[in-house]
């Protein structure tokens, strides 16, 4: 139990870190794709945590990225609409047993398919959020929501690919 | 009672959800008021020094770039030094007298984060109250306009950048003197739009468009861009232009903050108008 909880924190440290000193500074494709990999923190926590506590480390993850970009309550926001939807989207998406207990959210454990969705649908949630509440206009719509769109797909490339480099599939196994 | 606490514990989850949101739009919401949001931005101790660390390991790749600015600065500085002057004629002796008094203070700061892609970019220096900088300073790079200081901390502070679109100054035509607002769409980090220019303006591409000087921070024909396109819409009851930055805001790397000297005597002096007159 501590060991995942260590991790949790060690990992949230770190893509904050990568978020803020790196990916925030590449600017890709004029500005249109903004990846966030920030939220891979809050993806990875383990299936059966109370919504409760969901919604209180995506509100703080969210926080901890507005100090970086000096836009206090917007990533705080869109985080905690993907966590109050986290736990509904892995319902939806559970398998007819149910979830196991040794089951984790990633590619390895679940599999590429249920991965793709469950990070897409909440990867875009995010995304629409946050560009949303950034440009709060109706104006440049459309703009808008390519912007997010586009941006989502990086990140999810991002998230995946990370997870093939990161974990040894014979560990896992 | 019973119902109640029956209630907020069925419901914790959507109960806490908007409380935590409403708390998201507030901290949204008030950001004009900025001392109050003062930890929640990239001037405050922790954030900086980091940003600090990483800006020492990244300008070592840039030393090229960054030493071809020095240069060239330093090239302009020399052409003003009195020794780079011949004396013409030796009947005029120069006294130092108190005819000129200094108005514009300048401080060099290094630029530590900085960001173009964005909505709502900002630029954090590093140099705070402590080196003299104060909310509502002027920045320019290379006498060219970046923003003004928005945050300060001992050590270091915000910029609210013109490639910001919530930054609207007041600018000038510089050849007619016509006045217009600076706006930026939001879309390219070189790119900027001026409106309100009066419909008798005669406009060229081409044309410099510097700061006022009204606003009582940048100090007047600081240049902030060139006119590339003129929209002179028949229907329109005013002239918009679209202008080339002059600032390369994706790669700054030092600036300079500007203090007005004589803001305070000003401001004193405008404060003794009522405001309703």
């Amino acid at each position: 139990m501590i060991r995942v909880i260590l991790n949790n924190i060690l990992r949230f440290v770190f893509l904050l870190l990568v978020q803020a000193l790196i990916v925030n500074r590449v600017n890709i494709l004029d500005g249109l794709m903004l990846p966030f990999v920030y939220i891979f923190a809050i993806l990875m926590l383990p299936l059966h945590t109370p919504r409760w506590l969901v919604l209180i480390i995506a509100f703080a993850t969210g926080l901890a990225m507005d100090m970086f970009t000096s836009t206090p309550g917007m990533h705080a926001s869109a985080c905690l609409v993907m966590g109050f939807l986290q736990p509904h989207v892995q319902s939806v998406l559970s398998p007819r047993e149910g979830y196991e207990f040794t089951d984790k959210p990633t590619v390895q454990s679940l599999g590429l398919t249920w991965y793709a969705m469950f990070a897409s649908v909440l990867t875009l949630i995010h995304h629409l959020v946050l560009f949303n509440i950034e440009y709060f206009k109706f104006e440049g719509l459309a703009m808008t929501l390519l912007t997010a769109l586009v941006s989502a797909l990086g990140t999810l490339i991002l998230m995946i690919v990370g997870q093939y480099l990161i974990f040894n599939p014979k560990k896992q196994g | 009672m019973r119902s109640l606490f029956q209630f907020i514990y069925r419901f914790h989850v959507g109960l806490l959800f908007l409380v935590l949101q409403a708390l998201c739009f507030y901290l949204l919401f008030q950001q004009n008021n900025f001392h109050k949001t003062i930890f929640i931005n990239s001037s405050n101790k922790v954030v900086s020094e980091l940003f600090a660390k990483r800006n020492n390991l990244a300008d070592y790749l840039r030393l090229d770039e960054i030493n071809d600015t020095l240069a060239w600065e330093n090239a302009q500085l020399k052409n003003r030094d009195p020794r780079s002057f011949v004396k013409l004629q030796n009947d005029l002796v120069m006294i130092d007298d108190t005819i000129l008094g200094r108005k514009y203070l300048y401080t060099s700061a290094k630029v530590i984060n900085n960001s173009v892609n964005k909505k709502s970019n900002y630029i954090t220096l590093n140099k705070g109250t402590k080196h003299g900088v104060s909310e509502g300073m002027a920045v320019v790079s290379l006498d060219k306009a970046v923003g003004i200081v928005r945050h300060v901390s001992d050590h270091f502070s915000v910029v609210l950048p013109l490639v910001n679109t919530k930054f609207q100054p007041s600018v000038k035509h510089k050849k007619s003197g016509e006045i217009g607002v600076f706006y930026w769409p939001g879309n390219r980090p070189d790119e900027g739009e001026v409106h309100d220019f009066a419909k008798y303006t005669v406009l060229q591409k081409g044309d410099s468009i510097v700061t006022t000087g009204y606003s009582s921070y940048f100090p007047e024909g600081i240049l902030i861009g060139t006119i590339s396109e003129i929209n002179n819409d028949p229907g329109d009851d005013f002239i918009q232009v679209t202008i080339n930055l002059s600032t390369q805001f994706d790669r700054l790397n030092y600036v300079n903050v500007v203090q007005n000297l004589m803001l305070e005597e000003r401001k004193a002096l405008e404060d003794l108008v009522p405001k309703d007159e």
